[in-house]
């Protein structure tokens, strides 16, 4: 009987939760769900990081670049006191917006950001950092990473992001308090991103793997838990845009595959989409069949930017980021894709932990396939 | 202690088993006749008061005024008795807060009835004023309605007290859709309305016997049928005197089981019988079982009724092999929990997210005690259970009472999952058995519930506990079985599955438990006749509604049941 890729997908997903190494369950596709994606940022137990701290509130930033504009002293406290009055402080966004000079006349420093003088955001300065040495080369400013010892690790994204409070991942454990916010917010009203992997046909070592990873038609669902729930089935969307397939080698339990470019459809109150250069991957089962792993590759960094700018005030003020300041860093941390013309860079790497539970995935154009039941005893190496 | 035995006492046996009882009926402990019934012997049970149940009530409101019109609010909560509500139904009243309740209901639909998008196809009318009333139209609608209300013609006394009142109000709100907004009002929150009357007439065909006239009668089939009230066909029925024909009244009948609202009759039936309203009461430990939601619960139910309906009504088989089949419904959430794919555009997909689906040969699961229905609602939060599973097995599939535990037992041994002396919950049970108290009784429960213990309390599949393998193996009244599978096959042989659901399902037809001579007639005739259909559940259901005993009742009680109605009238005023 011919089955669903998808549905060997899940049930190879589930043998693998239960007995990996049974060899009747190899060689089979396995279905995930992407559970999490988002920059990857090491916070380092020795405080190397940020070792000037993090950077400012907006009590402070405000302080500065409203003096800079020529505020008065007294205007500037009378400012920065509504501010912090529940009952003032939305007279106080104009002022903020608007914080921007062009030729002397105010402008809208969030979507003109350099309307505002660079204020020199503190950026990472740590040796460690997840990621790749996307072009080879080892270079005095990259990072090593943490967890594979690789140097020449290319991760500007998160020296930029890596001391700023709200963006920043202050254990080696949690979520980067606004990046979880925005991803809690969207989860379950973005279509899922699914992975799926071929050809592991040794629970350690299989020199050939295919990884390819789709969006879904259908959103992700969390379970009563809180937690993105498992084994759902998602049918994969075959619009070629987002549809991602490459090779990798499994070396002691962990994929790590070629180079390639990755292109996803996001979400306009995220990243709208992302197009990752010189990608590269890799991806670990855990023993409860969990994927985890990451992604490194460049991409352009004004989205960085304007998921945030786009917004303004709100995230300027209430997530202690100042955007102008967010803008520079970005601009200046680039290290890839040169303009023909200004010679600035166009691109930035980055790294971004990536998450994933069990699933079935589907493929409703696939007609190679077709539907038969699974046998669950089977699925279980009964 | 009593030895393995049979005992019987005056037509109730105690089926003793090392010194635990199950009380049950005769005819559910596979006992033959020893001769046929005589029915003209059968004098039937007293008629029976029954308040409308939740599912009664929102079916009445959609076939009289439309699927569209919202019901908001709280019911009074149904009572079980006897293993079912609709017996329960004739056991309970409405107190002054559910009265409210109703009075805020009616309130809501009449509101609906009466908007500018349903009033002219509900009223049927156009009053001579809208701002006066026309107790022409009135009249017209309270006549109209309160037939398919009241699931009989209005009195003239009672027609003219609603029109009178719809004047009245008519005046007060200056306009007449208010006034009879006001007047259905009043007619949803009566008690002709929330209560299903029978009423009981001589019967001419068995002279000194009883049996419910027209009106009660049809009442009494559509409720069982359609778990909804009658029809207009079946009120003109009973109008023309059809209904006290054995011609007319079977043309009704057969009319009823060809209309696709069987199935809401049939699935009625069984989520009463399957206990599925302890679902509204049913919490999992999200930190164990996350999966579950309530999402997923109505799923589970939604797929063993679909099961069901497919199995017995749409394929026509036999009832035992509801708990064989390997045929089902899955929903894409259930998929989560069967660990299957559920592709939304698999062959027979319907619109609403179902498709069929067919365990596999070999795949652990087979018939309806392996759906997450069974498997989830008799278990606890945390844990399965044996001992509930197999309780609710013998209760509700084989009629059949298993006594409470006492009140000082000790659950610390059965409580205690991560005691690493006794891994499995069939080494808890043996530590638990120990105590005297509990042997007996946990003997009866416990053999059936641990061949169910490959799947948690969500009914998800799981090869092992706490490191150990699972021991599936299992007994039920001598027949020993290895896995849940063969917990299926024996309950498919076993005699009392199929007494219990004709003992049962005519209680239900009937809202009460049979008399002890109905009992004798349930065993030796219909379930005869039940076997000889070869277990077919729509055969049933027509020997029982044509079935010279479905409406006999015994003679009215002048004294207990004027008093009932008399209070019943008296709250709604």
């Amino acid at each position: 009987m011919t089955i669903w890729r998808g549905h060997k997908a899940a049930v190879a997903a589930l043998m693998l939760t239960a007995s990996f190494t049974t060899p009747a369950m190899a060689g089979q596709t396995k279905g995930f769900v992407v559970s999490w994606f988002n920059q990857a940022e090491y916070a380092d137990p020795q405080g190397r990081d940020c070792p000037h701290g993090v950077n400012d509130g907006p009590e402070i930033y405000y302080r500065k670049e409203l003096s800079a504009i020529g505020m008065s002293h007294a205007d500037v406290e009378k400012y920065i006191n509504d501010f912090l009055d529940m009952s003032k402080f939305k007279q106080t966004i104009p002022i903020a917006q608007m914080r921007g000079r062009i030729n002397g006349k105010p402008a809208d420093a969030y979507a003109i950001p350099t309307s505002v003088p660079d204020p020199h955001l503190k950026l990472v300065e740590g040796p460690m950092g997840y990621g790749f040495n996307l072009d080879g080369k080892v270079g005095k400013n990259d990072f090593t990473d943490p967890e594979t010892g690789e140097k020449g690790v290319k991760n500007q994204l998160y020296r930029v992001i890596g001391c700023i409070n709200e963006l920043k991942t202050h254990t080696l454990t949690d979520r980067p308090p606004l990046q979880l916010n925005y991803w809690n917010v969207l989860y379950e009203q973005m279509p899922a991103w699914l992975v799926e992997i071929d050809g592991v046909d040794d629970p350690k070592n299989n020199k050939d793997v295919t990884i390819t990873i789709t969006r879904a038609f259908e959103a992700p669902s969390k379970d009563s838990g809180g937690n993105v729930a498992t084994n759902l089935t998602f049918s994969s969307d075959p619009n070629p845009r987002w549809h991602n397939v490459v090779h990798g080698t499994m070396k002691d339990g962990m994929i790590t595959t070629d180079t390639f470019d990755m292109n996803m459809l996001g979400d306009p109150f995220w990243i709208q989409e992302f197009h990752f250069k010189q990608a590269k991957m890799r991806l670990q089962i855990d023993e409860a069949g969990n994927l985890r792993g990451f992604v490194g590759g460049y991409h352009a960094w004004f989205p960085f930017y304007w998921q945030y700018g786009s917004e303004g005030w709100g995230v300027d003020a209430t997530n202690n980021i100042d955007l102008p300041g967010f803008y520079y860093a970005l601009k200046n941390a680039a290290d890839a894709d040169p303009d023909p013309k200004t010679g600035e860079n166009r691109m930035i790497s980055s790294t971004w932990l990536m998450e994933a539970v069990p699933a079935f995935v589907t493929h409703p154009d696939d007609r190679r396939a077709e539907l038969t039941p699974t046998n669950e005893g089977a699925a279980r190496g009964k | 202690m009593a030895s393995k035995g049979k005992l019987l006492f005056g037509g109730v046996a105690l089926l003793i088993v090392a010194g635990a009882a199950v009380i049950a009926f005769p005819e559910l402990t596979g006992q033959k006749a020893k001769k046929p019934a005589d029915i003209s012997s059968i004098a039937g049970g007293p008629t029976v008061l029954r308040r409308l149940t939740q599912t009664q009530y929102q079916h009445v409101i959609a076939d009289v005024f439309g699927n569209d019109i919202t019901i908001g609010g709280r019911f009074e909560p149904d009572i079980r008795d006897s293993g079912l509500i609709e017996v329960g139904a004739g056991k309970v009243s409405v107190p002054a807060s559910g009265l409210e309740q109703y009075g805020k209901m009616a309130r809501s639909i009449s509101v609906q009835v009466f908007d500018k998008a349903h009033r002219d196809s509900m009223v049927g009318c156009k009053p001579a004023s809208p701002n006066a009333p026309d107790d022409n139209c009135a009249g017209q609608f309270v006549s109209q309605v309160g037939r398919l209300l009241y699931r009989r013609p209005l009195t003239q006394e009672e027609t003219a007290n609603l029109v009178k009142g719809a004047a009245d109000a008519t005046k007060t709100v200056g306009n007449f859709y208010g006034g009879l907004q006001i007047t259905l009002t009043t007619m949803l929150q009566a008690p002709q309305f929330l209560f299903n009357w029978e009423t009981s007439v001589a019967d001419r065909s068995h002279p000194g016997q009883f049996t419910l006239n027209a009106y009660s009668k049809a009442s009494r089939l559509s409720f069982f049928l359609w778990n909804s009230a009658p029809d207009d066909m079946l009120l003109t029925a009973a109008e023309k005197g059809e209904l006290d024909t054995k011609a007319g009244f079977t043309r009704q009948v057969d009319r009823m089981l060809v209309s696709p609202r069987l199935e809401a009759g049939a699935r009625a039936y069984f989520a009463d019988m399957f206990n599925f309203d302890g679902f509204n009461n049913l919490s999992k430990d999200p930190t164990i079982y996350p999966k579950y939601s309530f999402g997923l619960a109505t799923d589970a139910q939604e797929q063993t009724l679909r099961t069901v309906s497919n199995h017995l009504l749409v394929k026509d088989g036999d009832y035992r092999d509801l708990f064989t089949t390997r045929d089902t419904f899955m929903s894409r959430q259930l998929g989560a929990v069967y660990s299957i794919p559920v592709p939304k555009d698999a062959p027979g997909a319907m619109p609403d997210g179902w498709q069929p689906y067919s365990f596999p040969a070999g795949d652990p699961r087979s018939g309806i005690l392996m759906q997450v229905s069974f498997l989830a609602l008799h278990s606890h939060p945390g844990r399965t259970s044996p001992t509930l599973r197999g309780k609710a097995l013998r209760e509700t599939i084989l009629c059949q009472k298993v006594p409470d535990p006492p009140g000082n037992v000790n659950f610390n041994v059965v409580q205690d999952t991560k005691n690493p002396a006794y891994k499995t919950v069939r080494q808890r049970l043996e530590a638990h058995r120990t105590q005297p108290t509990c042997t007996g009784c946990h003997k009866m429960m416990d053999p059936i519930g641990l061949s169910l213990e490959n799947f948690d309390s969500i009914g998800t599949y799981r090869a092992g506990e706490n490191g150990s393998a699972i021991d599936a193996s299992g007994e039920i009244d001598g027949v020993k079985f290895d896995s849940a599978e063969g917990l299926g096959k024996a309950i498919h042989d076993h005699p009392a599955t199929t007494a219990c659901l004709v003992n049962r399902l005519y209680a239900y037809a009937v809202g009460r438990q049979p008399t002890k001579s109905e009992t004798e007639w349930l065993r030796a005739d219909l379930g005869k006749g039940f076997a000889a259909d070869g277990y077919k559940f729509k055969p049933l259901m027509r020997r029982i509604a044509i079935s010279d005993v479905f409406f006999r009742v015994i003679a009215p009680d002048p004294e207990t049941r004027p008093t009932r109605q008399a209070s019943l009238q008296g709250a709604a005023q």
